[in-house]
């Protein structure tokens, strides 16, 4: 079994491999992979693709593959969910929101292609989950409480799909939005679980953006379940959540 | 005298009739407010908070909507950016919005002699005034609960992280706006 946490892209990235066949160079391969997206597609460095496309130092005709690939996927998200998902925030070019699911994804298939059947791969709290554990058993994925976050509130079992959660924390007074009069923070955090890390991310962002009505939003995509919870600790869950529950 | 006087009468007389139209009514039961000859208009408050949200270049007022709070996790600040006495203008000032990957991050930044003496964390909500089209009535009722702390063993934990990047990038952008 191979597992190591390296910061990256900002956050903490964890890898277990569980394998008997893993190596240290599988692990090194796909901490390289994160290395790489964080050059291209961090939007606090100067340097990245990302930072010289939103500056317009580059075109779309001369964006690398990957980043035209994102910028598609970015416009297919947006068209997707009604233009809550949105890679630009006050005219500035921030992808990150789809990037980070996309990036574990492929970390995952790089993984697969090697041979590899069980493992995780999990990043800023996003996570693509192959196989089984080192117990045998699907994986124990604990959803974080909101309002402590050394505790978690709630367990999925998974095995194959990804797991995303959009929020912030928060702690004391509500805040009011004074264009609406709505609280601002109306949700604390949205969970989505779909058939892998990059739909359920994508999902996951532009749900959030919907305050409240974003459970629904998931309740009415076809493959996902969410869990989404309120600023007072209030949970509402999908329909089909509960299929995601430990057995035991 | 007497004609300018009766004259003057007439003038007021007609000038009261005259104005009459413009003054509310009144019930039987409500007392004559003081004559006034302004029309009664409904006065729309002027805001006084106004957004904080994506403005770098304007100094919100001290008493904002928007409530900030502590957190006790922020990353140290670097004074040192501040030790030139007199290097910012008084004041508070709101950082940019900056995408934490999950939630935005905003910081507003409390000038006092002329250094940084507090920052805290402002709130911002994902808001693009869209309407969403979701016929809600044809979809079932979700199951709520409340929250409770699980002790069950589990392999790995998904929650939003408060990246100090972002924090610290509004945090930037904050004192940009506070240099002189």
């Amino acid at each position: 079994m191979k597992k190591d946490t390296r910061i990256l892209m900002g956050m903490p990235i964890t890898i277990e491999l569980v394998d008997s066949v893993a190596t240290d160079e599988m692990l090194n391969k796909v901490f390289a992979w994160f290395q790489h997206v964080d050059e291209t597609f961090s939007p606090f460095k100067p340097t990245s693709e990302v930072s010289r496309y939103g500056a317009h130092d580059i075109d779309e005709k001369n964006v690398s593959a990957d980043l035209r690939y994102i910028l598609r996927e970015a416009e297919a998200t947006k068209q997707a969910t009604n233009g809550y998902f949105d890679v630009y925030h006050d005219g500035h070019f921030n992808p990150s929101g789809i990037v980070k699911g996309w990036a574990i994804q492929r970390a995952a298939e790089q993984l697969q292609a090697a041979g590899l059947a069980n493992f995780y791969v999990e990043a800023g709290g996003d996570i693509a989950v192959n196989g089984q554990n080192d117990a045998g058993t699907a994986w124990r994925i604990g959803i974080r409480n909101p309002f402590k976050p050394h505790e978690y509130v709630k367990v999925v079992q998974l095995s194959g799909q990804g797991i995303a959660t959009s929020g912030t924390y928060i702690r004391g007074d509500h805040i009011y939005n004074p264009h609406t009069g709505r609280p601002a923070n109306e949700v604390a955090s949205l969970t989505v679980i779909g058939p892998n890390v990059y739909e359920a991310d994508r999902f996951a962002t532009a749900a959030f953006a919907m305050g409240l009505e974003g459970i629904h939003y998931i309740e009415s995509l076809h493959g996902f379940e969410g869990y989404q919870i309120d600023p007072s600790g209030q949970a509402t869950m999908t329909t089909g959540f509960a299929k995601y529950l430990p057995k035991s | 005298m007497k004609k300018i006087l009766v004259s003057l009468a007439v003038v007021f007389g007609f000038s009261a009739y005259a104005l009459r139209g413009h003054m509310p009514h009144l019930a039987d039961d409500e007392e004559a407010p003081l004559i006034s000859l302004n029309r009664n208009t409904a006065v729309q408050p002027t805001p006084t908070n106004t957004a904080v949200v994506g403005n770098t270049n304007t100094t919100p007022p001290t008493n904002s909507s928007v409530a900030v709070e502590n957190t006790n996790t922020t990353p140290p600040v670097n004074t040192n950016t501040a030790s030139n006495s007199g290097a910012y203008t008084n004041g508070q000032y709101t950082g940019s919005v900056v995408d934490a990957l999950y939630g935005n991050v905003q910081v507003v930044a409390t000038i006092a002699g002329g250094k940084l003496t507090d920052v805290v964390a402002a709130k911002y909500p994902n808001n693009h005034g869209h309407s969403i089209e979701i016929n809600r009535y044809a979809l079932p009722r979700l199951k709520s609960e409340a929250i409770a702390a699980q002790s069950a063993q589990i392999d790995i934990i998904s929650g939003a992280t408060y990246t100090s990047l972002a924090y610290q990038e509004s945090l930037q952008t904050a004192l940009k706006a506070a240099a002189k």
